[in-house]
């Protein structure tokens, strides 16, 4: 250790040289210190409160920092924003999504843009030390490490000439995935992996702590385009996701409108795009890519946020309630020094400091909170919200610790201070009358922070029940299939070894028959696109004999290859004609299961059986012309509070064989039992083919309630706890009443009052508070639900139940509060009114 | 004066001990009293002997821990605590050292309490606090707080308060303790003037000078009556 030579010159500040406010504030911290210690109850319940409201708020604020504020590991992420093909007169959104052509000319044309990236996913199988494994990648244009203005810590980024088509393969890992794999060996540059049975060379590993665009990505591969996938052919086929950084200073109106600029000018340039253009209102939007992301969460972390804040203030209002209480019961000694010369300002300094150790030390506390507290949040499923695993105690969140902590101190010490100190000191050093005027302030006071205790509780009551309620309908919502019992695995098929779609077949008709042989499973079948898995597949179609008239789009709806024993695997009921049957191969009629909804769109009070749609493109083979021949129930495929808006088509998957699908089986006995047999199965046919993401469609349902569930139960914990806090207020303001009364209940006793009349008058005071607070609670209510409203299913914010349950339930917490002050009340001797001081 | 000769108050055999801290405290050994209908008695003795003790027991606000007390005909013993609520309110007005009035109730309001416990309508119990009010001398402050008046003014509201639900018998403990000697005297006036117009009125007081209102001192001392004394020639 090495300390600078220089000795700094340092000298002894005399006492009389010491500036004296900083001294005047070193003896009151001292003594401030002192009087916590010498009253250690009052310190505890108050540190104690103080610690648990703030720690959960530096916990949710920690989860709000995580996923809302805190920037992406790259520079400039806050200037990132999707750029997505739109078609506004289809409806719906599809963020994120672009085609190559599209991609290519916004690129070009778009002076706003300082960088532009497109990427699509690409999970691969990975062949490792002989056992298959699933891994997920990214495909990007070699513009990436610039877009994110990253380079890899070892090696290097791609070459343009690597994104050519034929080019040979390359890859860059990241950090994680390098350490697993290679140990994080720095000669790994050079060395290849075996991905999908192609070899690529590894060319650079990307630094720590890096990750785009979300934990999930082990690697990237250049994104090459194919002279076919760059023709204005592809120009509606978007399925890839294109991402730019603006230039600083560019607003998101500003590069709209240079993209709606650039679209004007494919519209004159290609006369066919026209009539696309007009039918669909085609183009481009642009999007903040952070805000895109978190779009879904971020309205209920906010709430969240405001809950448990109302939480804090509640808690704050009881400990100004016992620093009340503190300063009352001190009102003499301050009568007293102020009688020896103390000023007002003196007075309130040495309280506010007092406080302000006070919230300190809750909120050092609280940090502890809300570092154990973490753990549950994340139980509690905060992890698996967009951006949730970033969720750490993190600079900002010890600064809004920090921040909490000194403004709460400051204006509920500041209460007390300026309350107590009020009224002069030959007042408070009279007795009796001149006491009882101090103490009906200090009750007024009390009583407002009571008000708004209830007030705060019930709109947090009142939310939480909405919540509460809102999941329980969408958990009663049914998604039209049967999650019971179904156990789901997918696989993808590796080109290098099922090149031809009579190969994808054969292996999963003699897949889906070994599933189905399994001991114990009652249907086996597999689909292209599972229900609540992630993807959604949709394209367009014609009906036959169906004009959608000029100007308008050609039908468009959800596509799915799914083989024979599919629909009962799932229990979708047939409504109507056939299911999709094993005979229905390659060479066979092309035939085509669609649901009700389709149905009822297209043929309402019709037989749709024997009808026939067609698909262009390359999807399909033989002439593209498919015949209907049944119907079955509209299922949900993605959120269960969201509106079945499209048709969904079933292709056999033995006459559309496609390289990626979802088994699922339905078993007689415990799903979960029958992981190894399937894996079995699958290794029967082919040994070196993984399956992977197998999971029962009850957890995949329930991963869908996340978003619901998470904030639910933490906004519901909030409100049980400010319930507790709001009747410890109600209870602290009723007592201190009590005992500021009592010599005026020992007279009114001795005038003839019964107990039940003592009773009524601190229950009737409860009452008034409770009642106050209800009513301004219920518009504090009503004026959020507008806001509210949008988090809500199923239920409005005027639901009965809520509206009548959460105050009643509010009241009756309340009211037991106040009875506890109000027996004491009843106990008080009628003797003391003759007693004299 | 308006005495006749049936008994009001009888105690017989009276004690009362105190347990506090495992400590007995004889507070009242054997009190024998009788007061009639309409007497004025003063009870005096000096501090520590008992006298407020005595005083609370006539007043239903304690228990004998022995002994006989029989109110108005009525044994007190066994009655239930809104029973002796219900006598004190009615049979019982109750003169405080202190005033004791209430600081958040208006001098009229402060009045009305009693009454108001007693479930009386609204327009008699205006009357009866006007009434009481105008005795008292103090109408015209009727809409003021306690802490607008004087130390001898508060005392007459008081006053006021103990008779506007013309109990049986007014109980004054010490009740120009806290006054000077001009606001004493005319307290003492009013308490005068009042059992001229027939009320029965016990007060407790060390004051020699205030005893020779009354009709009948009792001197109490270490719990027991020491002495009964008549006063030959109250000033009356
Ligand atoms: N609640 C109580 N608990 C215990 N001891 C009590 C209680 N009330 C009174 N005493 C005791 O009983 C005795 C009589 O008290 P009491 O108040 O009747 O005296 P007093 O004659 O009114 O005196 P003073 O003239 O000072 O008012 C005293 O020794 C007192 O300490
Ligand atoms: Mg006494």
């Amino acid at each position: 250790m090495q300390f600078s030579r220089r000795e700094l010159p340092r000298r002894r500040l005399s006492e009389s040289t010491q500036p004296r406010p900083l001294h005047a504030l070193f003896s009151d911290l001292k003594f401030a210190l002192r009087s916590l210690v010498k009253s250690p109850a009052f310190t505890l319940v108050a540190v104690a409160t103080l610690a648990l409201c703030i720690g959960a708020n530096s916990a949710i604020f920690s989860v709000v920092n995580a996923i809302l504020l805190k920037p992406y590991p790259w520079p400039g992420s806050e200037r990132l924003v999707y750029v997505s093909d739109v078609f506004p007169k289809l409806g719906g959104s599809n963020v994120g999504n672009t085609s190559i052509p599209d991609y290519i000319d916004l690129r070009a044309g778009v002076p706003s843009f300082a960088e532009t990236v497109l990427i699509s996913g690409f999970s691969a199988n990975l062949s490792f030390d002989g056992n298959p494994e699933r891994v997920y990648g990214i495909t990007a244009t070699p513009s990436l490490f610039s877009l994110l203005q990253t380079q890899p810590a070892l090696g290097r980024g791609f070459t343009d000439a690597e994104a050519e088509p034929g080019a040979a393969r390359t890859v860059v890992l990241n950090d994680a995935f390098w350490k697993a794999r290679f140990a994080g060996d720095r000669a790994v540059i050079g060395k290849t992996l075996r991905l999908n049975g192609e070899l690529y060379t590894i060319v650079g590993v990307m630094p720590e702590g890096f990750y785009f665009p979300s934990l999930r990505a082990q690697f990237y591969v250049p994104y090459a385009f194919t002279p076919e996938q760059k023709s204005d052919e592809q120009r509606y086929n978007q399925f890839s996701t294109a991402l730019a950084r603006l230039k600083p200073g560019v607003t998101l109106a500003t590069a709209q409108r240079e993209i709606d600029a650039v679209h004007r000018g494919i519209r004159e340039r290609l006369p066919s795009a026209r009539e696309e253009y007009e039918a669909t209102g085609f183009g481009s939007a642009v999007a903040g890519y952070l805000e895109t992301n978190v779009e879904d969460v971020r309205a209920m972390l906010w709430l969240l946020q405001a809950g448990v804040a109302a939480a804090l203030l509640i808690g704050c209002a009881n400990v100004a309630n016992l620093l009340l209480a503190r300063a009352s019961a001190r009102s003499r000694e301050f009568a007293i020094r102020s009688a020896l010369g103390a000023g007002r300002g003196r007075l309130i300094r040495q309280l506010l400091v007092e406080s302000l150790v006070l919230f300190l030390l809750g909120g050092a506390l609280g940090l502890l909170v809300a570092s154990w507290s973490l753990g549950a949040v994340n139980a509690l499923g905060v992890g698996n919200l967009p951006r949730g695993f970033g969720v750490s105690l993190d600079a900002r969140v010890f600064a809004f610790t920090l921040l909490s902590a000194l403004g709460t101190g400051l204006a509920f010490g500041a209460l007390p201070a300026f309350s107590s100190t009020r009224g002069n000191a030959a007042e408070a050093l009279k007795s009796a009358g001149a006491r009882a005027t101090a103490g009906r302030r200090q009750l007024w006071l009390r009583g407002a922070l009571a008000v708004t205790q209830v007030a705060l509780s019930l709109m947090l009551l009142a939310t939480s029940g909405l919540l509460l309620r809102s999941f329980q309908r969408v958990q009663e919502v049914s998604p039209g299939f049967s999650t019971d019992h179904a156990l789901t695995a997918a696989l993808s098929l590796p080109a290098s070894r099922y090149p031809t779609p009579e190969k994808r077949a054969a292996f999963a008709a003699q897949l889906t028959e070994r599933l189905a042989a399994i001991p114990g499973v009652t249907a086996a079948g597999l689909t292209s696109a599972l229900p609540f898995a992630g993807g959604n597949p949709q394209g367009g179609y014609q009906i036959e004999g169906y004009d959608p008239g000029p100007g308008k789009p050609n039908p468009n709806g959800m596509i799915r290859q799914v083989s024979a024993g599919y629909f009962k695997a799932l229990g979708i009921p047939l409504l109507r004609g056939r299911l999709i049957e094993p005979a229905d191969t390659l060479g066979r009629e092309n035939v085509v299961v669609i649901d009700r909804y389709l149905a009822e769109r297209y043929w309402p009070g019709q037989d749709p059986i024997g009808k026939h749609v067609s698909r262009g493109g390359g999807a399909t083979q033989g002439n593209g012309k498919w015949t209907i021949v049944g119907v079955v129930g509209t299922i949900k495929h993605w959120e269960l509070d969201q509106e079945v808006k499209k048709e969904t088509l079933y292709f056999p998957y033995q006459q559309t064989p496609n390289a990626g699908f979802t088994v699922v089986v339905k078993t007689a006995t415990e799903p979960a039992a029958l992981i190894a047999a399937i894996r079995d199965a699958v290794r029967a046919v082919d040994p070196d083919q993984p399956i992977f993401d197998i999971k029962t469609m009850e957890a995949r349902l329930d991963e869908s309630l996340q978003r619901r569930r998470a904030p639910m139960l933490l906004l519901t914990i909030f409100a049980g706890v400010a319930l507790v806090l709001a009747s410890l207020g109600i209870y602290g303001v009723l007592a201190f009443s009590v005992a500021q009364r009592t010599s005026e209940f020992g007279i009114r006793m001795a005038l003839g009052a019964d107990r039940r009349s003592i009773l009524q008058l601190i229950v009737g005071q409860g009452v008034r508070l409770v009642g106050l607070g209800l009513v301004l609670g219920l518009g504090g209510y009503f004026a959020l639900s507008s806001f509210i409203k949008t988090l809500l299913f199923g239920v409005a914010p005027t639901d009965p139940t809520t509206l009548i349950g959460a105050p009643l339930l509010l009241a009756l917490v309340a009211l037991a509060a106040c009875l506890l002050p109000a027996r004491r009340a009843t106990k008080v001797d009628p003797m003391v009114a003759l007693r004299t001081e | 004066m308006t005495t006749d000769n049936s008994s009001l108050i009888k105690l017989e055999s009276v004690t009362k001990v105190f347990l506090t801290d495992e400590v007995e405290t004889h507070a009242l050994s054997g009190i024998h009293m009788d007061i009639r209908k309409g007497e004025f008695v003063s009870i005096a003795g000096p501090s520590g002997c008992g006298k407020s003790t005595l005083l609370s027991i006539l007043g239903l606000l304690d228990t004998p821990t022995d002994g006989t007390y029989v109110l108005n005909g009525r044994p007190v013993q066994g009655l239930t605590l809104p029973e002796r609520a219900r006598i004190r309110n009615r049979e019982i007005g109750f003169i405080f050292q202190s005033f004791n009035l209430i600081g958040d109730l208006t001098v009229y309001e402060n009045v009305e309490l009693p009454l108001t416990y007693r479930g009386m309508p609204s327009n008699e119990r205006k009357q009866r606090v006007t009434e009481a009010l105008e005795k008292v001398g103090m109408g015209h402050r009727a809409k003021h707080l306690p802490s607008q008046l004087s130390g001898g003014q508060q005392q007459r509201v008081a006053v006021a308060r103990a008779l506007a639900g013309s109990p049986a018998v007014l109980l004054a403990d010490e009740p120009t303790g806290n006054l000077d000697s001009k606001n004493g005297d005319a307290v003492m006036e009013l308490l005068h003037s009042l059992h001229k117009t027939g009320s029965t009125i016990v007060m407790v007081t060390h004051d020699a000078r205030f005893a020779r209102h009354s009709e009948r001192t009792i001197h109490v001392f270490d719990g027991r009556v020491v002495e009964e004394q008549v006063e030959s020639d109250p000033t009356r």
